[in-house]
């Protein structure tokens, strides 16, 4: 029994976008459908500003507030590493998970139409095939290549590996030592959510 | 190309979110629902006319149809009930079913003439159950904490009271379609006690929205000051609740306006009863993420 998490090191994130496009190159996400962005904000006034970088993603929470939502159960949290998933088979677009996430990480998907032209590219097919019209779409952890051993696109594509993935219950890792060792912070602690994704500021 | 897919990442900003998500069909479904389960307790248990009930669940199937062309999947609509333990919509979804079996049984064995017992003990599950769909539309908001002003108990509170005034406006107008004006004096005295207990309870619901978080108070503006001032103060407020308040007691000090006033009154509450749940979703704001 694992429970994967990840931490963010606000402090090396240059906003590059480099998680957002390895994610969606990944998944193949529809278009307008992006699982990894990343916020902006500008703080302060000429000459002091700056802008802070936020990357994100599905904070795949120990109490998912869109597990509690969606009437149909089709959103649960594997046992065996507490990642959540929408299973697309069980799935009936009430919205309810979308409207309950604090962190907007859960995506409507409608009916997608080619993106160039009239009809779709070869790999636009491949790409949207995975992916039931009609129902809730969001982060995986990249499951798939967590099965495999792999970490997910967006932490192996940072430039500044400010990533980490990891086992946040085994303290040899990476990610219990940043925790134990830095000072963190989850994004919304009101909501209740205990997030699995965790920031260093 | 479809339209946006998630109201955070359209601008990629960390700032107020507000929620797109839910909009007119969730309103409509919150507001027939309402109507038909706050009619069908007061023409059943009231004001009981032949045809006063059947009219109350056409509203409900009404409601059904609003939520299920919402619905990206409605052909599996049936596993809404999957998640009683958890989801307030899925007990929502069981509760109008009872409901509405309930509710035409009992009116198929009042027209079968079943023994006399029969028929008043489907009613009485048939109300129960059209208690919890009226109090269920509000706790399903209630229960999202992603959005301060939904995560308060006057939500439900308000929804709950709401449903009991348009019901009666729905009631008021039944009364007059079956030529049952002689009755209207004492349904419209209830909207007397109503109207002012619901709007107390606004009233409470949004002090505390202009006294909490940045969130609650951007709802605040929004409702109040904001986009949305004109349904809300205008329509919910004004049209559904205050207006209606003096027609009602004007025609009862004048009883030769009753059936003027509750026909102008109860379409009134009826369109405030709408916009309210309407206003309510639309100010949904997510807090800034960080």
């Amino acid at each position: 029994m694992a429970r994967l998490g990840m931490v963010i090191d606000l402090a090396r994130c240059v906003g590059c976008d480099a998680c957002t496009i390895a994610c969606q190159t990944e998944n193949g996400t529809p278009t307008g459908i992006q699982y990894a962005p990343v916020f902006r904000k500008e703080v302060g006034k000429f000459p002091q500003a700056k802008v802070l970088f936020l990357p994100t993603l599905c904070m795949h929470c120990d109490d998912p507030p869109c597990m509690k939502a969606c009437p149909t159960g089709a959103i649960s949290k594997r046992e065996k590493d507490g990642i959540v998933l929408v299973d697309q088979d069980k799935c009936c677009g009430s919205k309810a998970c979308i409207a309950a996430c604090p962190y907007g990480a859960l995506h409507f998907y409608e009916e997608q139409s080619a993106m160039y032209g009239k009809e779709m590219t070869a790999p636009e097919e491949r790409a949207l095939k995975k992916f039931t019209a009609g129902t809730a779409q969001k982060c995986t952890f990249c499951a798939h290549r967590v099965d495999q051993g792999l970490a997910p696109a967006c932490v192996i594509t940072c430039p500044t590996n400010c990533r980490i993935f990891g086992d946040l219950d085994d303290p040899r890792s990476e990610v219990s030592r940043l925790l134990r060792e830095r000072n963190s912070v989850a994004l919304r602690p009101d909501a209740g959510t205990e997030p699995s994704v965790r920031y260093l500021p | 190309m479809s339209r946006p897919a998630n109201v955070f990442s359209e601008n990629y900003s960390i700032d107020f979110k507000l929620q797109q998500v839910w909009s007119i069909p969730h309103a409509l479904e919150f507001f027939l629902l309402g109507v038909g389960a706050g009619q069908y307790i007061l023409s059943t248990w009231f004001w009981p006319l032949p045809w006063a009930q059947l009219i109350s669940l056409l509203p409900v199937l009404g409601a059904g149809l609003s939520l299920l062309a919402d619905l990206g999947r409605p052909e599996r609509l049936w596993r809404a009930l999957a998640n009683l333990r958890q989801s307030w919509i899925s007990r929502g979804a069981l509760s109008v079913f009872f409901f509405l079996a309930f509710a035409f049984l009992a009116l198929f064995s009042r027209w079968t003439s079943s023994p006399s017992q029969l028929p008043l003990a489907l009613e009485s599950a048939a109300t129960l159950f059209a208690l919890i769909a009226m109090l269920y539309p509000g706790l399903v908001l209630s229960s999202y904490a992603s959005i301060p002003s939904w995560n308060s108990p006057m939500v439900p509170l308000l929804f709950f009271l709401s449903s009991w005034i348009t019901g009666l406006a729905a009631e008021w107008l039944v009364l007059l379609a079956l030529g049952a004006a002689r009755e209207l004096a004492p349904a419209m005295a209830l909207g007397l006690v109503l109207f002012p207990i619901t709007l107390l309870c606004l009233l409470i619901h949004l002090s505390s929205m202009a006294r909490g978080g940045a969130a609650l108070r951007e709802g605040y503006r929004l409702l109040v000051r904001g986009l949305l001032s004109g349904w809300f103060v205008g329509g919910a407020v004004g049209m559904g609740l205050l207006l209606p308040l003096v027609l009602v007691a004007v025609a009862l000090i004048n009883p030769e306006w009753l059936e003027f006033s509750a026909l102008l009154s109860s379409l009134f509450v009826l369109a405030g009863g709408f916009l309210l749940r309407y206003s309510i979703l639309k100010a949904g704001v997510y807090p800034p993420l960080f």
